[in-house]
């Protein structure tokens, strides 16, 4: 990125500064301002604390529903294996000589153990209690082989948060990458890379990412990285044309007259001022990956079979039509994660436009 | 505005190519390829003597030369370029042999065709040539001569091998121009473009009809919600329509079939299929009308709840938007009435944004049936498209995608025109010079 090649275009004006009006008001900062403007809409705000607190099931699935004791005497020894499997997962430490030979802690002959309150691990098969109805043991049911549906409902927390913001962290990537060398440097670049956008925009992404879903591995990596890739166009339009619209400002020209690289001030000088708009089609985003998982799962192609996400579990039901706990558990959470992103989306967008508030 | 429309067509012809180009490498350059299909389970060849494995390997390169796929991807996809425009195809003496057949076979009668389709291959071949004998003596002299007969090709249906593949648009003696040829499905080696015919239309009713329910319902709806805004039925309209917005199609598929098809809770519909196993030909048009009524209604249910839920929230925004207009506040004081207000005045106004919408519901419902199509098991292209992309059947998933972006591109073109049609002001010459 050698000279300036924007340097012509700091003369021509670009009407409306979209942050102008707001930041001058009585001397509150954006943010602060935006905060307020999100926090007197009462669905999103909810909406926001019931997905933090999703965010936190997530985290201590292994915690409340798992066949891994919080405490265990085997052997005259004393284990705390639920809280243990953590370090396992991160590679901390290892299960122990004498734990290793079984996956499920319930078949140790153990003097004491308590167990979390949804004794069953998410893939945990019992061929003698196969499609439970909810009720008794199994709260939600079972599936086929017999799997708790509560604890892979709980568990596929983890699955549907990790693929919503993994996939639209790949689109973020992407859509600000280019639609921020589209919008302030402009001419040839924004001109291919503007015919780029139109083009990925004309294809019908679900077709789309079935075709690749369906033709890469199934595995969750694959999943995110396609999903990812389908949904940044959105966001890559809005940021050249943020950029288009910081990059005319004076103090633009400021900095490159301070001698500022092109990189440095596109990351550090417009960045800041052009993101948060962003943040309104990463909202849906989400959503839109959870949904776009979840009806691949359903129709068979997306993750791995051993992998228990809420699409996977709604498929169970594709095979039994009398399993009908199998639909309304999954798709219901699935249903209600989805909503609360959209609310999430449709709050901070009245916060961060003006224009629009008091419309929807 | 034929200017326009002449021009936006022109540009859809690069971002068409550049749709296939992009769908044509992801499949191309995802690993695995549809060899493995043909030569089903032997393919893995794990734990076989090394001079099998050879065989199986031998195998699955003589079918990849076959099908072309053993070529660079770029040559493949200008292969499948070219005999998408124009193919020129030499004609020898077998295909000449089997194009006489072809005309010969379409002299006959519908009953003398169904009559030869009942007999052995010996016998059709026998039976075809004393039929077609006096009426063309020197044709059927030509045919018994050459080597057609030597290879199984003939059927009496219809030399289907040698038709349907693609527009041909004129024969020379020696050649022959074929346009629009998609190629033929590695699953069954029919022509893919039949194929896609077969099921568009039911997959076209189902949307269609989804449509029409969507905008009968949800602009009316949309229009009164406005007109009650903030009252107990709006909000609680607003927000139902709110969920349903939310609803994954998929979900809601299965809701209907496993409460309303299911002798345990509601036999109210039939699960699957697009009509009764015991319907015939005997049956009365209404009869066959209200069966195949009575199966698509949850299909068409499915499709439909989304679009209808989109229109009438979008409705009731752009109405809102619009009833604060200074417009509005002249057409009351001018003394007109409030329904003349509304239904003249605000309600033209609001439809300008909701023209738009319906650009994107087209795309929108291409995808969603294929989970309509495989949760009802309907025969259209949502299920083909499945079927196809799990068989890796890579001609029929290039048509299928080719002509499913040019619907969402005709799509968008449909809008923008409407929208010059139902907003006058709109002009595109200024914006395009």
């Amino acid at each position: 990125m050698g000279s300036n090649p924007a340097a012509e275009n700091v003369e021509s004006t670009v009407n409306g500064t979209p942050f102008e009006a707001v930041t001058n008001e009585g001397g509150e900062s954006f943010w602060r301002l935006t905060r307020k403007e999100f926090r007197k809409n009462r669905p999103a705000l909810y909406s926001l604390y019931v997905l933090v607190a999703m965010a936190a099931l997530a985290l201590t699935a292994d915690l409340i529903a798992g066949n891994k004791p919080y405490y265990m005497v085997y052997e005259g020894e004393t284990y705390f294996p639920a809280f243990r499997q953590y370090a396992v997962y991160t590679g901390l430490m290892d299960w122990p000589e004498e734990l290793r030979t079984r996956r499920n802690f319930k078949r140790y002959d153990a003097s004491a153990a308590v167990f979390p309150p949804i004794p069953y691990a998410p893939d945990e098969i019992q061929l003698e209690a196969r499609y439970e109805r909810p009720g008794g043991d199994h709260l939600f049911g079972t599936d086929r082989l017999g799997r708790d549906v509560l604890s892979g409902l709980i568990h596929g927390t983890r699955y549907s948060l990790t693929i919503g913001l993994v996939s639209v962290g790949i689109s973020l990537l992407i859509g600000v990458g280019l639609g921020a060398l589209a919008g302030y440097l402009g001419g040839w670049t924004d001109l291919i890379l503007s015919r780029v956008f139109e083009l990925w925009a004309a294809i019908p992404p679900f077709f789309l990412i079935i075709t690749a879903a369906a033709f890469f591995p199934p595995s969750l990596f694959w999943i995110m990285i396609i999903i990812g890739f389908t949904g940044w166009v959105g966001i890559a339009r809005l940021t050249r044309s943020q950029f288009l619209q910081v990059r005319a400002f004076d103090y633009i020209a400021a900095a490159r007259a301070l001698g500022c690289s092109n990189l440095r001030i596109m990351a550090v000088h417009i960045l800041p001022n052009a993101i948060a708009p962003v943040l309104i089609p990463a909202a849906f985003g989400v959503a839109g990956a959870i949904l776009a998982e979840s009806g691949l799962s359903f129709l068979g192609i997306g993750v791995p079979a051993e992998v228990i996400t809420w699409g996977s579990l709604l498929a169970g039901a594709r095979s039994n039509i009398a399993a009908w706990w199998l639909v309304i558990v999954p798709g219901f959470a699935i249903f209600i994660t989805v909503t609360l992103y959209n609310l999430l989306g449709d709050g901070l967008r009245d916060a961060l436009d003006p224009r629009q508030r008091g419309t929807a | 505005m034929l200017g326009y429309i002449l021009q936006r067509s022109l540009l859809m012809v690069p971002t068409l190519v550049g749709i296939t180009v992009i769908s044509f490498f992801i499949m191309h350059l995802a690993p695995g390829d549809p060899v493995d299909l043909f030569l089903g389970g032997v393919a893995e060849g794990e734990g076989l003597a090394s001079d099998r494995q050879q065989d199986i390997e031998k195998t699955r390169n003589e079918l990849r030369r076959q099908l072309g796929l053993d070529r660079p991807v770029h040559v493949q996809y200008f292969n499948w370029v070219t005999a998408l425009f124009l193919k020129v195809e030499s004609i020898n003496t077998f295909d000449r042999s089997a194009l006489l057949a072809d005309g010969l076979l379409e002299r006959l009668e519908a009953s003398e065709r169904e009559a030869l389709t009942a007999l052995d291959r010996a016998d059709q071949k026998e039976r075809f040539l004393a039929l077609v004998r006096d009426d063309a003596p020197r044709e059927t002299g030509e045919l018994e001569q050459s080597s057609f007969w030597e290879g199984r090709t003939f059927s009496a249906a219809g030399n289907y091998r040698y038709r349907g593949a693609g527009i041909e648009l004129f024969k020379l003696s020696d050649y022959r121009f074929v346009t629009l040829d998609f190629g033929r499905s590695f699953k069954d080696n029919q022509p893919v473009i039949g194929r896609i015919m077969e099921r568009l239309p039911v997959t076209l009713e189902i949307n269609i009809i989804a449509i029409i329910i969507a905008y009968l319902v949800g602009l009316p709806l949309g229009v009164w919600l406005a007109v009650k805004q903030n009252t107990l039925t709006d909000r609680m309209l607003t927000t139902g329509t709110f969920v349903l917005w939310s609803m994954p199609s998929f979900w809601v598929g299965m809701l209907l079939i496993i409460f309303l098809c299911n002798r345990e809770f509601f036999y109210w519909f039939p699960a699957s299929g697009i009509q009764s196993l015991e319907a015939s030909s005997d049956w009365s048009t209404w009869r066959i009308l209200t069966d195949h009524m009575y199966h698509m209604f949850l299909p068409v249910l499915t499709s439909a709840y989304i679009s209808f839920a989109t229109i009438s929230r979008f409705m009731r925004t752009s109405m809102l938007e619009n009833l604060r207009q200074d417009y509005v506040r002249t057409a009351r004081a001018k003394g007109l009435t409030e329904k003349v207000v509304i239904l003249r005045h605000v309600y033209r106004n609001s439809l300008i944004p909701i023209v738009t919408t319906s650009a994107g519901l087209l795309p929108a419902l291409i995808a969603g049936s294929v989970f309509v199509e495989t949760i009802f098991t309907i025969p259209g292209m949502g299920l083909l498209a499945f079927e196809s992309v799990l068989t890796r059947d890579y001609p029929m998933v290039m048509s299928i995608f080719t002509i499913g972006s040019l619907l969402s591109l005709l799509g968008i073109l449909v809008a923008d025109i409407l929208l010059k049609v139902v907003d006058p002001r709109i002009t595109f010459d200024q914006l395009h010079g």
